[in-house]
Parts: structure tokens; sequence; C-alpha cells
């Protein structure tokens, strides 16, 4: 309930007019998440202030009553995302009695982040499989050597935004497109209501790109039609989804559909490792193998006129760095028929992940690199999770 | 550069060797009958002299289907090299007794029709059968170049040979496509579409060196070659000779219209800058880019790019948002850029066509030993292969 509606119901069950004493809560304000220790400021007003005391509740707990200003408290309302209410209740010498609420809100994943606060998403597993059971205390955070106090914990089905980007370059000619076509399709399948997608189908230039969207149908058009032709251009159209995704709040995933030979790109790979380190989005690159059986560190050879081998093979290895340093991962594919697998199986990943939130001990944005360690108590459990963060403005 | 790419093969400098011979009468010394039993040999030499006949009457088409007809019947699906040999040695044979009675420009017209073999010979997926028409058309043009020692017969040769370089000229066969075009160039050293060719297989190859060398010949040739200074440009760039390549962009970005090339230079200056750490005028260079073409994503991403580096992620934002899908089949300028170069070779091959038709008269004088009814006239009294 709206603080100000439950102040104005109770004014109107009061016996004396409001002005007579008023009462307002300070801090902490209506729309701000708060966790750990808080200051609970109250302030009174009004003709019948003299001598007039304060009682403080947190969560309809008494934590007693002041019979003098100023009135604060420090209340440890631990560390659970969970919402608050703050009552404040006045009273005059006379019997008169003004109340009145705040309620803080949960921090809520899918809303705006607070600037300082750094959240990972984890996918925890062991050799049976994910596990899917974790508590928060089972997580510990160290951010350059330093333990992190947890302040979000959330599992399961928290709404993601990802954008689709899949490669159409002539290299995909037939089967291979038809085959990721299918897959991308079936990923948009396990979208669930409050998610939402972006289609973008690329080669040596942006050929197609929906809006964002909720809408399977309209998302499933934006793959419709679509045949494969000129060259590749990874480096650039992975900028463009981060940016794509830079405005959105929330947990963001770009699920990247290529066989990995960046050929025409105007930017490096490692320019857009930069641009990865500045995003919180997740990175699955499913890597489409031209030679099936072939290690996944082989890095494929490519020549052409912007990158030479050498050069082509650098930007493979710097683009699987940067998938595996966002906490994606890549996923190699050797036959067509295992796409359709490859895209659910990112699907029910992310639905598998958990959600960690703190705020870094170190608050300074001075553009650093800042390795974060994620550690799950319970023996057996390996995590994976993005490798850090740049501490930018 | 002959370490990087096949040279002159072995085989190519014994044919040379054995052209020479056979036109000055010493290929009577290639060997007994008895060794080409399987070979009709007088059936081989009447129906080349008949298709260089109908070539001579101008009935062009008609001219390479007989000449495709005998070299398919003659060598088969696959034939051994032995076997290409000896039908090379005896059409030059026929050659070589025509050129008794005629000019030496009647191998023009010899050397245009295996020409144009070579194309549909590619076309219909016939490796041995195109290698063969090459070979047979590269090595007469040659011999004419080197045995008159004429521009004229050089440029001619060049031509012929860079014809044969450029239909090669992709990422795959970029090797022997060099090779081709290097030949070209020993001919005819100032061959611009050789040179732009050979540039461009180094350059595929990341030997920008070798690629500088050629696009600086080039334009020696032709200063207002606008697609070979971007390239030597981004040569120089990737060589680290950042103030040249600074300097070629700009005299470009001064003159250059065709707007794949005019995005190119914005997105290399812009690069160029920030190597030399000019992070702020490469933001104004690709903001005048994108001012200009604001429809090219390449610049806008590279702008957006360079934007949020300097601390302007919101202007990156507001450039992000205007990149709109081009469709399908509109190249960027950085495909055109990688894909071969247009060596304008159409034009090329309609004036290897025209000097043919000027000389098929001097063709027709040569064969005049036939008399046309498919047996050989007076002046073929020796068999075949100049026995």
């Amino acid at each position: 309930m709206r603080p100000a509606l439950l102040l104005c119901a109770l004014l109107a069950a009061a016996p004396v007019a409001a002005e007579d004493l008023q009462v307002w809560i300070d801090h902490p304000v209506g729309d701000e998440f708060v966790h750990g220790v808080v200051s609970f400021v109250v302030a009174v007003s009004g003709e019948q202030t003299e001598g007039a005391t304060v009682e403080f509740a947190v969560d309809g707990r008494s934590l007693g009553t002041m019979i003098r200003p100023p009135f604060k408290v420090d209340v440890d309302v631990g560390n659970d995302n969970v919402s608050h209410e703050f009552v404040a209740i006045a009273r005059a010498r006379g019997g008169l009695e003004a109340r009145t609420t705040v309620l803080t809100p949960k921090l809520m994943v899918d809303e705006a982040l607070q600037l300082n606060l750094q959240q990972f998403y984890i996918t925890a597993s062991n050799s049976s499989g994910r596990v899917l059971d974790l508590e928060r205390d089972d997580f510990r955070v160290v951010e350059e050597g330093k333990e992190q106090q947890i302040v979000t914990f959330e599992r399961g089905d928290v709404p993601l935004t990802s954008v689709l980007l899949l490669d159409c370059s002539l290299s995909m000619t037939g089967e291979p497109l038809e085959a990721a076509l299918e897959g991308a399709s079936l990923f948009l399948d396990g979208m669930n209501e409050l998610d939402e997608a972006m289609v973008m189908l690329y080669s040596d230039s942006l050929l197609r790109a929906s809006d964002f969207s909720a809408s399977r149908d309209t998302l499933r058009d934006a793959l419709a039609g679509v045949g494969a032709s000129g060259g590749t251009a990874i480096n650039d159209h992975l900028y463009l989804a981060l940016k794509k995704l830079d405005p959105r709040q929330g947990r963001s995933v770009i699920v990247l559909f290529s066989d990995g030979s960046d050929v025409h790109s105007v930017l490096s790979m490692s320019e857009v490792a930069e641009k990865v380190r500045r995003s919180q989005a997740l990175i699955y690159w499913i890597y489409l193998r031209l030679r099936p059986g072939e290690s996944v560190d082989k890095v494929p050879t490519y020549m052409a006129t912007w990158r030479n081998m050498e050069a082509s093979q650098s930007e493979f290895r710097l683009l699987r760095k940067a998938v595996e340093e966002s906490g994606g991962r890549v996923q190699v594919v050797d036959h067509l028929e295992e796409l359709d697998d490859a895209f659910v199986g990112i699907m029910t990943e992310l639905r598998e992940q958990y959600v960690i939130g703190y705020y870094p001990s170190n608050s300074a944005k001075d553009g650093s690199w800042r390795d974060v360690k994620l550690r799950v108590k319970r023996s057996g459990v390996k995590v994976r999770a993005r490798e850090g963060y740049a501490a930018y403005p | 550069m002959d370490r990087k790419y096949p040279g002159k093969t072995r085989d190519r400098y014994c044919r040379q060797w054995a052209i020479s011979l056979a036109l000055v009468g010493a290929l009577a010394a290639a060997g007994p009958v008895s060794a080409e039993r399987r070979l009709d040999i007088d059936r081989l030499e009447k129906s080349y002299v008949a298709a260089l006949d109908l070539l001579a009457q101008g009935q062009r088409e008609q001219a390479l289907d007989a000449l495709m007809a005998l070299e398919i019947e003659a060598l088969g699906k696959v034939p051994t090299a032995g076997r290409i040999d000896r039908v090379w040695r005896h059409k030059l044979a026929v050659v070589k007794r025509a050129l008794e009675l005629s000019s030496p420009e009647l191998l023009v017209p010899v050397i245009v029709l295996h020409h144009d073999a070579y194309e549909l010979y590619r076309e219909a997926q016939q490796p041995v059968l195109a290698r063969h028409a090459r070979d047979m058309a590269t090595d007469l043009a040659t011999y004419k170049a080197q045995s008159s020692k004429s521009p004229e017969d050089k440029q001619f040769a060049g031509w012929v040979i860079t014809s044969f370089g450029e239909a090669l000229l992709d990422l795959r066969t970029s090797g022997t496509s060099a090779g081709i075009l290097r030949d070209a160039l020993d001919i005819s050293p100032r061959n611009p579409a050789a040179l732009l060719g050979l540039a461009w297989a180094h350059e595929i190859h990341g030997e920008y060196e070798d690629a500088v060398a050629l696009l600086e010949r080039l334009l020696e040739i032709q200063a207002g070659h606008d697609q070979a200074r971007l390239r030597l440009a981004v040569c120089k760039r990737r060589l680290g000779e950042l103030e040249s390549a600074h300097a070629e962009l700009t005299r470009l970005l001064n003159r250059a219209t065709q707007p794949w090339i005019r995005s190119i230079v914005y997105q290399e200056l812009a690069r160029t800058l920030i190597s030399l750490g000019r992070l702020e005028a490469a933001e104004v260079i690709a903001r005048d880019g994108f001012e200009e073409m604001p429809g090219d994503q390449e610049i806008a991403i590279l702008f957006a790019s360079i934007s949020e580096r300097r601390g302007k992620p919101a202007k990156a934002d507001a450039v992000v948002k205007l990149v709109k899908p081009v469709g399908e089949g509109v190249p960027s300028a950085r495909y055109i850029y990688d894909d071969r170069p247009d060596l304008e070779i159409d034009e090329v091959r309609s004036t290897l066509h025209a000097m043919m038709e000027e000389r098929l008269d001097v063709l027709a004088s040569g064969l005049r030993w036939w008399n046309g009814d498919g047996a050989p006239g007076e002046g073929a009294t020796e068999e075949g292969g100049g026995r």
C-alpha cells in the first residue's frame, strides 16, 4: 500500500485534525531498495508536538518508542531481497496519534540497476548435471581478493532480454542456415511471458533486425524467408547487439550463431571485447564447426584482404575469450542435427541460473578490470559466470 | 616473390624450349610415329587445320566447336601428360606450316581462338582441357612477343596472359593466378590489370610489402587509379607506415568519387588516426563520414565505437539507433574491397577479338596449302609432326 494513502486513511479515522500532529519518515524513502543496517529517521510537526513520542516498527515488529527528538534509530533489516514496511506512530500527550508508513521495494532484476550493483548470472553444475538447490549462503563472492557481501539472490526464471544474432553469410547456404533458423525458432518457443527478444540476421551487413518484442510470432516472422549471401562481419554485429542491449534493463543475453570466421568487420575483436567487458550481457556462441572432430582449440584458417591467416586466427581466439569472459560459453556443433539441442539447451540453462548481486567494496570507477571469483561452498559443485567486470563510470 | 607463389614450372620451361624448336624446324626430332600408336595424327592435324580454316573464314563459333571437338577426341577425359604433349606438338606443327607461308601476325587469331576455348572449358568444368588451351595460347603469345620484341606484341601477350590470370583470381586459386599474372608482367611490365590483380593476390596472403611495390608501379603508370591508391594506403597502414598511409588517404578523400572507395577511405583514415593516438581526430573523421554517408553501416559502427571510447555512450546509442538493415544482395564497402578486383578485363577481351578479326586474312593466307576438302594441299607433303 502506498504510504500516502495509508496516512490518509488513518487520518480520516483520527479524532483530531491532522494539522495538530503530523508525522513523516525522512528515511528510508519509498522507492529505494534497502538491506543491512538502515537509518530509520522520523520527523513530527504540528501544534501538539510538545512532548510527543514516536514508536518505530519494521515489518510488523515494534522496535520501541523514543520520547524525544531526534527520532532516529538504526535497524538491521537483513540482506534478503525483500520489501520492508517501516511504520512510525507519533503520540501527543493528549492522546492524539498520527501514523505513517513507508514500503521499500524488493529489488527487481528486470528493473534499472543501481549504479554500483554488480550482478552475476551463475550456472552451477556437478558431475550429475545442473545443480538447482543452492541457497544464498552457499555462494561466496571474492572481488580482487576481498570477500563481498551478497545483497541480492535470485534463482530460476528471472526475466531476460535476448538478441538472436545469426550468421546468414554465403558459407551458411542451404541446410546450415535452415537448421539455424529452426533452432532459433525453438529458442523463441522457450521464452516466458516477461522475456523479450530481438532477431538480428547479418552477413557482411545487417540484413534484418526486428525490434525487441515479447511476441514469438513477431520474432518468428523476422526469421522467415531469409537467404544466405555475402561475407561475414561478426565483430561489427556483436558490437551492435551489445549496444542494442545497453539500454535494456535486467538480464541480457546474446546468442550468436556463426562458423567463427570474421572477414569483413571494421571493428577488431579486441575493440569488441572491451565493449563486452563494459556490458553485463552474457554471450553464448553456437559455433558451427566446419571440420567435425577437430579440437575446439584448432583455429579455422581463413585469408582475406582485411585479415590474413594470422589475424584471422587471432580474431577467433579473442572471440572465444570474450564469450567466456562474459559468463556465457561456446557451444560447438559438429552436425546440423545438433543445432536444435544447442539452442534449446541455452534457453534451459538460462532458466536454471542463479542471479547474485553485490555492491563492490571498492566503489572507485577508474575503468580498471576487477577480477571476481564466485565460489560455492558445497563440494563438487562448479560454477560458471562472468570472470569480472570493468569499473567504468 | 618467387618463394611465395609458384613460378614458371619446369614443364612450362620445357614447352617454351620445345616451342622454339618447333618453330625453327627442330620439331622433327620430337620422336618416331611408333611412339604415338594410339593417336590418329592425320586426323588430328586435319581437324585442327579445318578449325583454323573456319576461323579464317570468320566463323568463330564454328571454329571453336571444331577445335574443342578435336581436342576432346584427341585428349579424352583424363589424358596423360605425354598425350597432352603430343597433341600440343602436332598442333604446333600445323601452326609452323602456316607460319612458313604467312606472317607471324596469323598467330593472333590462333591465340585468341585458344584463349576463347579456355573460357568454354572452364565453364564446362574441364580443367585439363582448359589448362591445355591456356598453355597453347600462352606459349604462342609468349613466342610471338619474344620473337619480335615489339612493344605491341608484348602488350598483346600481356593481355592474353592477364586474361587467364583474371579468370583464376579468387581466394582458392590466387596462387595459380599470381603465377600467371607474374608471367604477364615478365612480358609486359606495365600492364595495369596484371599489377592490380597480382597486388590483390599478395594482399590476401598478407604480403603487404610485395603488394605495395606493385601498387606503386601501377600508380606510376596511372596516377589517378583510386582503387590502387586505396589499396596502397591500406597496405601501408598494416605495415605501420601510418603517416604515409594518412597522406594517401587524405589525397583520396579529396578526389575519390566511388561510394565504396570513399567509405573505406573514411574508415581507414579513422583507423590510422587511432593508431597514431589521435582518437579525437578519428572521431571527427568518422563523424564526417557518417554525415556524408549516414546509411553506411560500417562507418556508423566505427563512429559509435569511437564515440563510446571517447566517453560518449549516449552519442554512440544515437548513432546505433540509425543503423538499419540493408537487406540481401547489397555488398558492403569492405566486402567489395575484399572481393577480387575488377580488372576491367571485358574491355581487354574485346580488344583481343578486334585484333583477331583484323588478322583473319593473314591466317587465311597461312592456310592456303589447305585445299579445304579435308586433305592437305600441295604445300603439305610431309606427314604430321613435320616429319
